[in-house]
C-alpha cells in the first residue's frame, strides 16, 4: 500500500495554480486552461481510488492534465478544417523572386538583452497571446510538438495530419510567431 | 550555351532554393534528420542569406522563451493566477464529489 494518502480538500489550494499555468503554457487560452483544470481535479477525484502511490499527488494530477490538453486538441482540430495550408503572406507568390520574403516580412534583427526579456512575465503574456491567435490546427501542432515534445507519429495519429502537414503547419506557426512577437513586442517601427 | 554549361545548372539549381524552402527546413531540423540534399539546401542558403540566418536566431530564441516558461513553472514562479470564481467552482467540484 501507499505512503502517500490523496487529499482531495487541498488540491485546489496546493497545485491548482500550478496546474492552470501548467495548461496556460500549452493551450493558451484562459477559459479553456481553467476548464481543463476543473475537468482534471473531477476525474481525479473519481479515480482517486485508482491512485497507487508510486507517484506523488502533484505528477498525478499533472498526468491526468496533460491527457485532458492532448483530448481538447484532438477535438478541437475535429470541429472544423481551416484552410491553413494555403495562406501565406510570410513570402512572396510569383515573379523572379518567388519564395523569397516578402518586403514588410522580411525578419529584423531583434534588439533585446537576453535576460531582460526572458525574466519578464509581460513577454510571456505577449508570447501567449500570439499563440492564442493561430488557427486551431496551427496552435495544436505548435504546442505538442514545440511545447510538450510529443513524437511525430503520435501527434499525426492524435491531429490525423500527416508527417509533411506537420511540418508545413510548424513552419507556418514559427512564422506567424516571430511576426507577431516583433509586431507586439518589439515593435520596429516605435522604436 | 553548351551542353556542359546547361549540365552545371541544372547541377547547381538542385542545391539553390527560395527562403520559404529555407526556412521550412530550417524549422524541420529541429525535430527530424535532413537528408544530405535538404543539409546541402539549408547550409548554402543560409550562407548567403542574412534574413534567413535572423530568422534561425530568432527562432532559437523564441525555443528558449518557451522552455524557460516552462521551467519558471516548474520552479512554482508562476504567471498566472486563477481568478477566486473558478477557485470556488472547483472546490464545490471536488467537495461534491469527494467521498
Amino acid at each position: 500500500m501507499s505512503d502517500i494518502a490523496l487529499n482531495p480538500s487541498t488540491w485546489v489550494s496546493k497545485y491548482g495554480n500550478y496546474l492552470y499555468n501548467f495548461a496556460m503554457a500549452r493551450v493558451y487560452d484562459q477559459e479553456t486552461a481553467q476548464d481543463l483544470v476543473q475537468d482534471t481535479f473531477l476525474s481525479a477525484v473519481k479515480a482517486k481510488n485508482s491512485f497507487e502511490g508510486r507517484s506523488t499527488e502533484k505528477t498525478w494530477l499533472t498526468s491526468i492534465l496533460k491527457r485532458k490538453i492532448i483530448d481538447h486538441y484532438r477535438k478541437s482540430v475535429r470541429k472544423k478544417e481551416d484552410n491553413i495550408l494555403d495562406n501565406n503572406e510570410h513570402f512572396q507568390r510569383e515573379g523572379i523572386l518567388r519564395g523569397h520574403w516578402e518586403d514588410e516580412a522580411l525578419p529584423n534583427a531583434w534588439e533585446y538583452k537576453e535576460t531582460q526579456v526572458l525574466e519578464n512575465t509581460e513577454f510571456y503574456k505577449i508570447l501567449q497571446a500570439c499563440l492564442a491567435n493561430m488557427p486551431d490546427k496551427m496552435a495544436a501542432t505548435f504546442s505538442l510538438k514545440e511545447i510538450q515534445d510529443y513524437s511525430t507519429e503520435e501527434i499525426c495519429k492524435e491531429l490525423d495530419i500527416t508527417p509533411s502537414n506537420l511540418w508545413v503547419l510548424m513552419h507556418r506557426a514559427k512564422l506567424k510567431l516571430r511576426k507577431c512577437i516583433e509586431k507586439n513586442w518589439f515593435a520596429p517601427d516605435n522604436r | 550555351m553548351n551542353l556542359l554549361q546547361k549540365g552545371w545548372i541544372t547541377i547547381i539549381k538542385c542545391f539553390i532554393v527560395p527562403c520559404e524552402k529555407a526556412t521550412y527546413l530550417e524549422t524541420k531540423r529541429k525535430f527530424e534528420k535532413l537528408t544530405f540534399r535538404e543539409k546541402i539546401n539549408l547550409n548554402m542558403h543560409m550562407m548567403k542569406c542574412s534574413y534567413c540566418r535572423v530568422f534561425r536566431t530568432e527562432q532559437e530564441f523564441l525555443s528558449k522563451c518557451i522552455s524557460t516558461f516552462k521551467d519558471n513553472i516548474e520552479k512554482d514562479k508562476l504567471v498566472y493566477v486563477l481568478p477566486n470564481e473558478s477557485i470556488s467552482k472547483m472546490e464545490q467540484t471536488i467537495a461534491a464529489n469527494e467521498k
